[in-house]
Parts: C-alpha cells; sequence; structure tokens
C-alpha cells in the first residue's frame, strides 16, 4: 500500500465512499444483512463495530514494533476479542434492550473481517494517528451503510423508523401512515439483499457519473 | 533474544494485559448487568401475574403482592415457578414453560395462572425464534386477548383448525400451536400438581436455572 499518498483527511474520509467497507469492499456482510430490520439496530451495530475498530486499529499501531511477524495475527486477534468483549459487557450494562435484539452478533463482531482486515493491511504498517483515522473512517463508513440499509428496509418494511430506544423512551416516526399494512420481506432476509442490491447499483451509479465527469 | 523467546514473551505479556483489562471491566459493569436481567424477569412476571377480575394482556398492570413473587420461586418438572401471595394465601403463579414444535426450535414462555380457579392471566414469549411479522406476532396482546381472562375449561384450548376456539394467526398456524402448548403444559401442572406448588420450600438462589430450557 503507497502509504504517504494520502493525506490525514483523505484517511478519514475514504472509507465513507470510496473504499467503503460495505458498498466496495463487500466486507462484514454477515451481521451488516442480519441485524439491520431496523434503523436502530443498524446504528447500534454501527457504534459497536466503531468503537472496536477504533480501539483496535490504535492499539495494533502502538505495538507493532514489538509484535514478532509471526505471531501477528494472534495478537491483533487477542486485541480485537478484548475490545469487542468490553463493548459487549457495556450494551448489556447500559443498552439492554439493544443488546438483546443484536443478540449473538456483538460477539461475533471478533470475526468481522473489515476488522481484522484493517489491523493487518493497515494498522500494522502506519502511523497511529494515521491508523486511528482510517479506523474512524472505516468505522463510520459501515456504520452509514447500516444505518441506510437498516432504514430503507424498516420504512419500506413497516412504514417506520426508529433512531433510538429504550425501555419507554424512543424516538421513531411513524412515516407512511398507521395503516400502511407492511412488506414482510424486507423484514426478512432476503429483503437484507434486496436492498443491498440495490444500494450497490446506485452507488455504482453515481461513481460513474464521477468518473465521466473528471475524465 | 532468540526468536522463539520474543514469541512468547509478547503473546504471553498482550493476553496477560487483555485478560486484566477485560476483568477490570467486569468488575465495572458487573452490577448493571445483574440488575438489567433482574428487571428483565421482573418485569415479565409482573406482567403475568394476576392483578384483575378479568385481566386484559393490553392493560398495564401494577399489582402488588405480600411477598417478592421474583424471590418465591420452585422448580417443578424442569419448570421454574414463581408464586405471588396475598393476606397468607398463594394467589397466583408464574410458570416458566416451553412450547415444543415451534416453527423455529422451541420458545419459551412465562404462563401467569391463577391459584384459586386455573384461569390465564396473561402469557409473556422470553424467547423464541419466529418469523418476524407473521409467527412473533404471536407476542402481541391483541393476539393474547382472547386467551387472557380464560379459566381451563371455559374455552377449548386448540386453534381453530384444530376445531378448538383460539384463532391461529393466519400464515403462523405452528406458531400459534406451540403457544398454546406452553400454556397447556403449565394449566397440567396447577391442575395437577397444585399442592405440591402450594407446599414447595423456594429456591435458595432464585436465580437458579430450571433445567428444561
Amino acid at each position: 500500500m503507497p502509504a504517504n499518498k494520502t493525506s490525514h483527511l483523505g484517511e478519514l474520509f475514504k472509507g465513507l465512499w470510496k473504499d467503503n467497507p460495505i458498498m466496495v469492499l463487500l466486507l462484514g456482510l454477515c451481521p451488516a444483512l442480519a441485524v439491520t430490520n431496523s434503523a436502530y439496530n443498524g446504528l447500534g451495530m454501527g457504534a459497536a463495530t466503531t468503537f472496536v475498530l477504533l480501539g483496535s486499529n490504535i492499539l495494533v499501531s502502538i505495538i507493532k514494533p514489538i509484535v514478532p511477524k509471526s505471531v501477528r495475527i494472534p495478537v491483533y486477534i487477542v486485541v480485537i476479542a478484548a475490545f469487542v468483549t468490553v463493548v459487549d459487557m457495556l450494551l448489556k450494562a447500559y443498552q439492554y434492550e439493544l443488546s438483546r435484539s443484536l443478540g449473538l452478533f456483538v460477539p461475533l463482531i471478533v470475526v468481522n473481517c473489515i476488522i481484522l482486515g484493517r489491523a493487518e493491511a493497515f494498522a500494522s504498517r502506519n502511523t497511529v494517528l494515521r491508523s486511528a483515522l482510517d479506523g474512524l473512517g472505516m468505522a463510520l463508513g459501515f456504520t452509514l451503510a447500516l444505518f441506510v440499509l437498516g432504514a430503507l428496509r424498516e420504512i419500506i418494511g413497516s412504514g417506520t423508523i426508529t433512531f433510538f430506544q429504550m425501555g419507554e423512551t424512543e424516538i421513531k416516526f411513524n412515516l407512511l401512515g398507521e395503516n400502511y399494512p407492511g412488506i414482510l420481506v424486507m423484514i426478512l432476509p432476503p429483503g437484507a439483499f434486496l436492498t443491498l442490491g440495490f444500494m450497490l447499483a446506485a452507488r455504482n451509479a453515481i461513481q460513474k457519473r464521477l468518473d465521466k465527469k473528471t475524465r | 533474544m532468540p526468536e522463539t523467546l520474543k514469541m512468547l514473551i509478547v503473546l504471553t505479556v498482550i493476553a496477560g494485559a487483555a485478560g486484566l483489562g477485560l476483568a477490570g471491566m467486569h468488575d465495572v459493569t458487573e452490577g448493571p448487568i445483574i440488575e438489567n436481567e433482574r428487571n428483565f424477569t421482573l418485569r415479565s412476571i409482573t406482567k403475568v401475574l394476576p392483578d384483575a377480575e378479568k385481566p386484559d394482556p393490553c392493560v398495564k398492570k401494577d399489582a402488588v403482592f405480600d411477598n417478592e413473587p421474583m424471590n418465591d420461586a420452585i422448580c417443578l418438572d424442569g419448570h421454574k415457578i414463581y408464586r405471588a401471595r396475598k393476606n397468607g394465601e398463594l394467589v397466583g403463579l408464574a410458570i416458566e414453560s416451553i412450547g415444543d414444535k415451534a416453527y423455529d426450535g422451541t420458545i419459551l414462555t412465562l404462563v401467569g395462572v391463577r391459584m384459586s380457579d386455573g384461569v390465564l392471566t396473561g402469557v409473556e414469549v422470553l424467547r423464541h425464534r419466529e418469523t418476524p411479522g407473521l409467527g412473533a406476532l404471536f407476542t402481541r396482546c391483541e393476539y393474547q386477548q382472547q386467551m387472557v381472562g380464560n379459566g381451563p375449561d371455559d374455552i377449548k384450548w386448540s386453534v381453530k383448525k384444530d376445531g378448538g376456539d383460539i384463532d391461529q394467526l393466519s400464515g403462523a398456524t405452528i406458531s400459534s400451536r406451540c403457544m398454546l402448548n406452553a400454556i397447556a403444559k403449565a394449566q397440567r401442572l396447577w391442575r395437577e400438581r397444585g399442592d405440591e406448588i402450594a407446599q414447595a420450600e423456594p429456591l435458595e438462589d432464585s436465580r437458579e436455572v430450571c433445567d428444561a430450557r
């Protein structure tokens, strides 16, 4: 990877559009497709992943001088698993309902390929600052994609959009009226694939336009 | 330093540090987590225990009992049973009951039964993997209204497809049957083992899991 070519801001923003983990790299699709039946679930999963990705990228970048090459993968896994366990405990303690609805997918962040991928491909070769920006950018791109995916599925599937939910308090808007019958398939797994497919198509179409203009 | 030794030390130190960090984090979050799980159980128990002559699952309950039903639990045949008392008398049970043959695996429910006449006072699904929007609709109080408030002999406790009085959820007969299966188990316990339930000593640790899950 040509390291010093990109500016620091470039490292931050590349995850949002150019190298978006979901829409371009197609990494971490398992949690992305499974939990995004509402906008809030997408946001929650994104936030949990952001914490882990930012933490692991920073730590991997700090300890890289002392880690021998042959054991680097086990070391990264230990670091990532520790952050995931922390986020799992925090969710259970302070966002109990969210942790119930995300269920097993929080512990499964350990095997999200984006995180190990960024540790191996980026954080282990770049400075701490760059790694932090890269982690944050990638995670925000992931969160953005999950939020859009969740919001589209929720709006089409049940006519609502939920930004926050905790006990009795919730920020939820009924966009399509009380009598909207809902389109079940959008809430079910096939809806996730369909929506993601359209999102990829839209992203590619926009990218093509942009390329033509610059050329 | 030989490479192998370095590998060993680095890996050990990092794993040890991660372990220490997690132990610290665990100490911080342990309290709130136990509190959350307690509240969740407590809320479900309160939801299904009797409060009125004709219980309605869509009305929020605020029944007060002489004891803390949550701490007055027993295990019987793998069912965990919470007991509610008023004026020295056992008035209601919240029975953990498993519905077999759900659309996906089994479901775990908490079934509320009034001690005097066996009337179903509420049913709360604690764990299920039914299809959202189809089978999962059995968690809605509007669906449960046709069951709650009836005694074991007041209606025929099976779905209309099987000749009973309960409307099946359209497209999710299996899930509806499964919920009735869980309720039937609880009703059988109330009918056949009522005295045993009333006399059993409460569990010392009410968080214990009775193994039928």
